[in-house]
């Protein structure tokens, strides 16, 4: 089980990769999101804003009115973010939900395939 | 829990449903089933076939309803059957279904240069396929209130053409009850089954909806409307048309057109280009969520592994999975130059239904599993009458996809006939060696190259 302050952690190592990659930022430039990650054994939320593809802000709890939810466990989650599994896996198992429109889902993988394309 | 800024309501879930049955080879389809029958009954076989796609669709909300997600089909497979078989039903559930757009773009092709003669209708193909390539590698998808839009509008003007030919003849119908021999109406109703394929693809919306419960609601209606609109327009093409007319559509040397020659007759000049029109709109939306649906699905199983890697591979400017595009495209232009050279279109039309029987026994069979592995697992929507219906399902599709393949045909569709059989083998074989023979050393290898990758969670200190 990863703490909530583990899962920030890996949020913010998360943003330094994504804002970091030029590749990335160009092919998710129109995209401007808030998302929310939900951890549902431990309950923790979590709010990621992107804008114009560059992530400007993780937030412990839920704000705003989410385009995307992630649902997953703790570890699933903060594994996601140090890119140690590949997304689509747990997904295609149901291992992580995800609402949202497919356009965005797609998106989000694509953000992991970009920076993580050997997971 | 926090609610999507976007989602998706009940109305756009069964426009969607519908919009994406809806094709223009669906027209040629009505022909070709009341030519098995006796009277100009193609209402019933229609209305049959609509009534077995509700109690397929009802499995398909049940899995649903225990794992809404958009990796829908091959998830429930899997979860029943183990991954393997997932892969091998799955894949050549996809490409037995994108067989329609060669089906699709040929009817169109020919329907166009009706109204417009100087456009060649190869040439038209070309240009419509680019398009549409071109609207996929862009990622835009006719979606929300646009598709509301359209697909309402194309189910009125088909009920409205529908009526004004009943009107033209009087409403009256010769022996629309009579169906002829048993034989023949099983034939007519599997092909009348090829109306309804991709409805089920209805349950990729499922994480885009306000409410799960409303993607098996809006599957019943999406058929139920479906179904009324087919029988309607079926009975006043084969009332107001002759019967050289609907003869000379099925052959080789004639042009699948009906629904082209059916506007003419009624309302001349406007009715030839409104149902230009409705084909186009008709063509647009079922190829382009087709397409999308299937080059999204090709990307994730190569992003699972399940598929080489290079398949994964995205658009740098559009986020697109354009490898698994080109690879859609390239599959959809042999099958469309298949068309245009042979003019076998009903061997396609025999495809498309013969998969989807595949599918609903194979989903029919995933309920009956799941109900005793994963008995307690929640579920908003469950079949009464435990395993009843699903085992109706499994017999009634059993029956009608061996007719489809085995059943007796006309002597001028044998040869169709038998290009379906072979091409469904073959897919099956296909997949079969693939996943036995190609995948677990391909696997092997990518697994391989993550293992030798050090976690960066440990190399960060972070577990």
């Amino acid at each position: 089980m990863a703490t909530s302050d583990e899962i920030m952690e890996a949020l913010a190592d998360f943003k330094e990769q994504c804002n970091s990659n030029k590749r990335l930022r160009r092919m998710q430039r129109d995209w401007t999101k808030v998302l929310h990650y939900v951890a549902f054994d431990t309950g923790d939320k979590f709010t990621m804003t992107v804008k114009e593809g560059e992530i400007i802000s993780n937030e412990s709890g839920a704000a705003g009115t989410p385009d995307v939810i992630i649902e997953g466990e703790s570890e699933t989650l903060c594994n996601m973010f140090w890119g140690d599994i590949n997304p689509t896996q747990m997904y295609l198992k149901g291992e992580i939900k995800v609402k949202g429109t497919q356009e965005d889902i797609m998106r989000i993988d694509a953000i992991t395939a970009i920076i993580w394309p050997e997971v | 829990m926090t609610e999507l800024r976007r989602a998706v309501g009940l109305r756009t879930v069964v426009s969607t449903g519908a919009g994406m049955a809806l094709a223009t080879v669906t027209y040629l389809s009505f022909i070709e089933l009341a030519s098995y029958l006796a009277g100009n009954s193609s209402w019933i076989a229609i209305l049959t076939a609509g009534i077995m796609a509700v109690l397929a669709g009802s499995c398909f909300a049940e899995l649903n309803s225990m794992f809404p997600t958009a990796a829908g089909i091959k998830l429930f497979i899997e979860k029943a059957f183990g991954e393997k078989a997932a892969i091998i039903i799955s894949g050549v559930y996809v490409l037995g279904q994108l067989s329609i757009i060669g089906a699709e773009i040929y009817i169109l092709s020919q329907g166009i240069s009706q109204g417009f003669p100087q456009i060649n209708p190869l040439l038209f193909a070309v240009i419509f396929g680019l398009i549409l390539f071109y609207l996929n590698l862009r990622g835009i998808k006719i979606a929300g209130t646009t598709q509301d839009i359209i697909a309402y509008s194309m189910f009125f003007g088909l009920i409205a053409v529908s009526v004004y030919g009943f009107y033209r003849i009087d409403f009256n119908f010769i022996n629309p009850f009579e169906i002829g021999s048993l034989d023949g109406f099983i034939q007519a109703v599997a092909i009348g089954m090829s109306g309804f394929i991709a409805f089920e693809w209805v349950i990729t919306m499922s994480e885009e909806v306000t409410n799960v419960k409303i993607i098996p609601k809006g599957m019943m209606l999406a058929l139920g409307l479906l179904t009324v609109t087919y029988a309607l327009f079926s009975m006043a093409m084969t009332s107001v048309l002759s019967k050289e007319e609907l003869g000379w559509v099925l052959k080789p040397e004639g042009l699948p057109i009906p629904h082209i020659l059916y506007g003419k007759r009624l309302l001349g000049s406007f009715g030839l280009y409104f149902m230009i029109a409705m084909a186009l709109l008709a063509s647009l939306t079922s190829i382009n969520a087709g397409l999308m649906t299937s080059s999204r699905f090709i990307y994730a199983m190569a992003r699972d592994w399940s598929l080489p890697k290079f398949m994964a591979r995205l658009h740098s400017t559009y986020a697109t999975p354009w490898v698994a595009m080109v690879v859609v495209t390239l599959y959809c232009v042999a099958v469309t130059a298949f068309g245009f050279i042979t003019h076998y279109i009903l061997c396609m039309i025999l495809i498309i239904a013969a998969a989807e029987c595949m599918i609903y026994i194979v989903i029919a069979l995933c309920v009956i599993r799941l109900r005793y592995t994963e008995p307690d697992r929640e579920r908003d929507f469950k079949i009464k009458g435990g395993i009843v219906f699903p085992v109706i399902v499994i017999i009634v599709y059993g029956i009608v996809g061996g007719f489809i393949l085995f059943g007796p045909v006309k002597p001028q569709d044998v040869l169709d006939q038998k290009i379906a059989l072979f091409f469904i083998l073959g897919l099956l074989v296909l997949a079969t060696f693939y996943v036995f023979a190609v995948l677990p050393g391909m696997r092997e290898k990518y697994r391989k190259t993550a293992e030798a990758r050090i976690p960066r969670r440990r190399r960060k200190g972070s577990a």
